[in-house]
């Protein structure tokens, strides 16, 4: 009758706790997520997306995004990818990398192959 | 994974350039429902009402904690740990709002049916919040989740908190028109808080991920501003705590105001990097703290004197009810034992027990007229007590007022002139009519003339009965002992007979002139006297609606 009358909560509870423990074992022991983030990208080979250096965009820089296993990147680079070569390609060893380059014709701004290049481009 | 280029944060959660927005939203978002509904649950945790309160809190206070991770953090796994537990908790408030706010309109549990589909809807969230059909993975160059997150995944629990705004509504709606006018404004208050946080929490939420996950934004920080609707939302749980008691909880006015104004002030530290601001808003928290303190303890205290006072006119009146009835009791007790004895002075008056000797009968005329005195006083107590218990009827007819007043008066004259006072009448030619309980109106005009009569000891009484087609005004104008202003003041209340009136009449109960107001008031009317002071007569008005009411 305790169960029947509270079994909402029970159920709730019991699922939360048991998703909590997935979510943990998930993110922080086995780490099987992919991360992101902007690779390198050369104009004058590939379309590239285009950021911003500050908020007036004073300075412009070209990338890819790329998507490499958690695992896999955090051999290769450690937990700070800034200045990890391993970072930039997709490696032999790497399952499931990928790189979106930029499309034309879509919301982003890209830089093609033969485009001109700003002089105020500091990361090439 | 860690995001390069942003700040590490100091003990877990602080990071020196974060906007100040960031911090003045969430931390107190986090504090003030927690505070809310830990302090309704502890005070009835059996009350499923509390219950569920303190669920919708601890679930939002959650979600605005794991957000402020996800906006103070560097760590890829620590923020998606945060990250997934959105989703679940969204779910939960949405459902838990419905929930509550069936129980709170209901003031019963909701059945298995509702519990089953509470628990499917909530559930598909959680079972899928560890998925990758939930979260696939977390961008490190701008630090968040949001072009990672299944947009399926985010819509479900997103359009969860828009069928709560609507199946609420719904439930309001309803109730509302079944229910009894008190209850209503219980309704639309707590109908409007629950709404408006639900809105500005989904809403905001939806819109701030929405336009950040396509670009428009370059980070969420919009719907920080929604979390501002749980803060309105508690303020009309303190509403309904302070005024309406609603969950059983005895929270008052003063401590309200000073937790608010302690949060609001403690908020302000979240934002302030100056050291000078930093320790003014020190001195002020510690003052209102102080102040708030010394204000709660003297509320508190009167609060216990008013309680007490109310006991104690409750006890009063308790005590004023026994007494009535005690008085009522032995007036009706005494005056069957003085009519009986007025009973047998009139049979040895009239000589049916035989001829009384002449030197006895002075004797029995005098227990005669004390008996009929005493059972007029004893009738005129028992009048003015039904009259203060409501339970005299007034049986309403037309009647002529003209010839009772002419009754009255001249049944009453042979005691003016034996006192050889002159009492005259004046009355209109025509009839004058009133519509009501003929005998009651009697006892009134009669209790006014006989007083007249009682309190001029020589001069002149003169009655006067007029007409004007909207007003019966009835006047004695006497020429006796006057009125002082201080007895004037007392005059119609109850045994409120002045300092002069026991003088002249030793027998006066003090309750012929509150019978009096009674009776022409039940009637629609005014009574009123008029005295320039002692000795120098007195005049009483009674004015009646003609036709009557």
């Amino acid at each position: 009758m305790h169960f029947r009358r509270h079994f909402l909560l029970y159920s709730v509870l019991i699922l939360i706790v048991l998703g909590a423990c997935a979510s943990y074992y998930r993110f922080m022991v086995v780490h099987q997520y992919v991360v992101e983030y902007e690779a390198d990208c050369d104009p004058a080979d590939h379309s590239c997306f285009t950021g911003c250096d500050d908020d007036a965009c004073t300075s412009t820089y070209y990338y890819a995004l790329m998507q490499k296993r958690e695992t896999d990147i955090n051999t290769e680079c450690g937990p700070d990818i800034t200045d990890c070569d391993a970072a930039q390609s997709c490696l032999p060893d790497d399952a499931g990398c990928t790189v979106t380059y930029c499309e034309a014709g879509g919301d982003e701004e890209c830089i093609g192959p033969g485009a001109d290049v700003p002089e105020n481009n500091n990361d090439l | 994974m860690i995001c390069a280029g942003y700040t590490e944060p100091l003990y877990f959660f602080f990071v020196s350039d974060l906007p100040g927005i960031i911090y003045y939203s969430h931390i107190p978002a986090i504090i003030v429902p927690l505070l809310v509904g830990i302090f309704v649950f502890l005070n009835d945790r059996k009350a499923l009402l509390n219950q569920l309160l303190f669920g919708i809190c601890a679930c939002f206070s959650l979600w605005i904690f794991f957000d402020l991770i996800t906006w103070t953090n560097i760590h890829s796994n620590f923020i998606l740990f945060s990250w997934s537990f959105f989703g679940p908790l969204q779910a939960l408030i949405a459902v838990l709002s419905v929930y509550f706010m069936y129980v709170f309109l209901t003031k019963k549990d909701v059945g298995t049916i509702l519990k089953l589909i509470f628990l499917i809807l909530a559930g598909i969230a959680i079972v899928l919040a560890p998925t990758e059909l939930s979260l696939r993975g977390f961008n490190i160059s701008s630090c968040d989740a949001f072009g990672l997150e299944n947009q399926n995944f985010q819509a479900y629990y997103s359009s969860l908190g828009a069928l709560a705004m609507l199946w609420i509504l719904g439930l309001l709606v309803w109730h509302y028109r079944k229910a009894v006018p008190a209850v209503k404004k219980q309704i639309v208050l707590m109908g409007m808080g629950i709404e408006l946080f639900l809105f500005s929490f989904f809403t905001v939420e939806f819109l701030g991920a929405y336009l950040t996950t396509i670009g428009v934004l370059p980070d969420s920080q919009l719907e920080t501003y929604g979390y501002f609707g749980m803060i309105v939302f508690m303020v009309f749980i303190g509403i309904f705590l302070v005024r309406f008691k609603t969950f059983h909880a005895s929270l008052i006015a003063a401590q309200a105001l000073v937790i608010a104004l302690v949060i609001l002030i403690a908020s302000e530290f979240t934002f302030t990097r100056n050291a000078t601001n930093l320790t003014l808003i020190g001195i002020t928290l510690v003052l209102t703290v102080i102040i708030g303190f010394v204000l709660i303890r003297s509320t508190k205290r009167e609060i216990a004197q008013r309680e007490h006072i109310e006991q104690l006119a409750k006890e009063l009146e308790k005590a004023n009810q026994q007494q009535v009835s005690l008085i009522h009791f032995i007036t009706h007790q005494l005056k069957g034992f003085v009519t009986k004895s007025r009973n047998i002075f009139s049979m040895l008056n009239d000589g049916d027990y035989g001829a009384a000797p002449d030197t006895m009968k002075p004797l029995i005329q005098e227990g005669f007229d004390s008996a009929t005195k005493g059972a007029q006083t004893i009738q005129e107590i028992l009048n003015a007590a039904n009259i203060k218990s409501g339970k005299v009827e007034y049986a309403k007819a037309p009647f002529s007022f003209k010839n009772l007043v002419e009754g009255i008066v001249q049944n009453l004259k042979p005691n003016a002139d034996s006192k050889g006072v002159a009492l005259t009448l004046s009355v209109p030619d025509a009839d004058v009519t009133l519509v009501g309980d003929q005998m009651q109106m009697e006892n009134a005009i009669k209790n006014l003339v006989d007083n007249a009569v009682k309190y001029t000891p020589q001069g002149s009484i003169a009655a006067a009965l007029t007409d004007d087609g909207t007003t019966i005004r009835f006047t004695t104008k006497d020429t006796g002992v006057g009125i002082t202003s201080e007895d004037m003041q007392r005059l119609f209340t109850e045994g409120g007979h002045g300092a002069e009136s026991t003088k002249v009449n030793v027998d006066s109960t003090g309750f012929g002139l509150y019978i009096v107001k009674n009776i022409i008031e039940a009637h629609g009317g005014t009574v009123r006297a008029e005295s320039e002071g002692k000795d120098k007569g007195s005049t009483f008005i009674v004015e009646l609606p003609a036709g009557g009411k």
